[in-house]
């Protein structure tokens, strides 16, 4: 029962290792799911066609260039994954609240468990 | 080749071969493993003081960008101005590179470093010109201005091995 105990442990404990790699946060909406910022046809439609984006950017109240650079690497041709990691990074933690209060806003669930 | 070796010599051979093998890969990756041209940039610290990382060149640079909230970054900062203080003599410049855009939280943690702390409180350098993606990050610049090394995640810079890294790395470019 013990080695069983210990293989759950360890299977968790590389769960927790893989999955807290540098990411933003997982947004959901209907069913569908993904990391915000990365590149995914249900982000490029829900968010950036409809340019729900920026209103939920707006929403979030975040300095004015970090709103336009976070539209520009999630909507535009200069898109890129790791830009949105590292602007998340340089978010104060208020600030990262905000963000994902406002994608709650606009009816998307937060995954509050991310790393 | 069974003439002129015998089968202890052979062996020995194979290990020393298999031993080569193993540490050539290491060393080069100690001095060359990433040889990129470390972008430039120019940013103040807390007095106003305008820093341009070019103006460094020649020495071996370690970039530590870090935040107030980041625990880790706290916690690996004693060391890294442990390492300033031993190394700077050789040639060792370490420059702090906050993201906070709060003056009384980066002289918080500022004020307890010796060396310089620059101000990049609109990510620029941190998003656009190094794209880190976790924090802290430390990265080491070789006197020529290439980045040889990119550390993510705390770090203990006091370690007899990375104290030996750094020795070598500043050692290496004396000799040439």
């Amino acid at each position: 029962m013990k080695r069983l105990y210990g293989h759950i442990g360890a299977t968790l404990f590389t769960v927790l290792l893989i999955g807290c790699g540098p990411s933003t946060f997982l947004i959901d909406k209907a069913g569908t799911s993904a990391y915000f910022g990365r590149n995914s046809q249900f982000l490029n439609k829900k968010l950036c066609t409809s340019d729900e984006l920026r209103l939920i950017l707006a929403d979030a109240d975040l300095p004015r260039e970090m709103e336009s650079d976070f539209y520009r690497y999630t909507c535009s041709e200069e898109k890129s994954y790791d830009k949105v990691i590292s602007l998340y990074l340089v978010l104060t933690p208020v600030e990262k609240l905000r963000l994902k209060r406002a994608f709650e806003k606009h009816g998307y669930e937060v995954n509050r468990l991310h790393c | 080749m069974h003439r002129l070796f015998d089968k202890s010599s052979i062996l020995f051979i194979k290990i020393a071969f298999l031993s080569l093998l193993t540490v050539v890969p290491s060393s080069y990756a100690a001095s060359n493993p990433i040889r990129e041209a470390a972008p430039d940039f120019t940013l103040s610290d807390m007095q106003g003081i305008a820093h341009k990382l070019a103006d460094y060149r020649g020495s071996v640079v370690v970039l530590n960008f870090w935040a107030s909230w980041c625990r880790e970054c706290a916690l690996e900062m004693p060391s890294l101005d442990g390492l300033y203080k031993r190394l700077k003599k050789d040639g060792l410049v370490v420059i702090g590179v906050s993201v906070d855009r709060t003056r009384a939280d980066i002289a918080q943690l500022a004020g307890k470093v010796s060396y310089p702390v620059l101000l990049d409180e609109r990510g620029d350098v941190f998003v656009k010109k190094y794209t880190i993606t976790r924090l802290p990050a430390t990265i080491i610049i070789d006197r020529d201005g290439a980045i040889v090394k990119k550390i993510y995640g705390g770090r203990d810079f006091s370690s007899g091995a990375f104290i030996g890294e750094m020795t070598g790395l500043l050692q290496e470019k004396k000799r040439q």
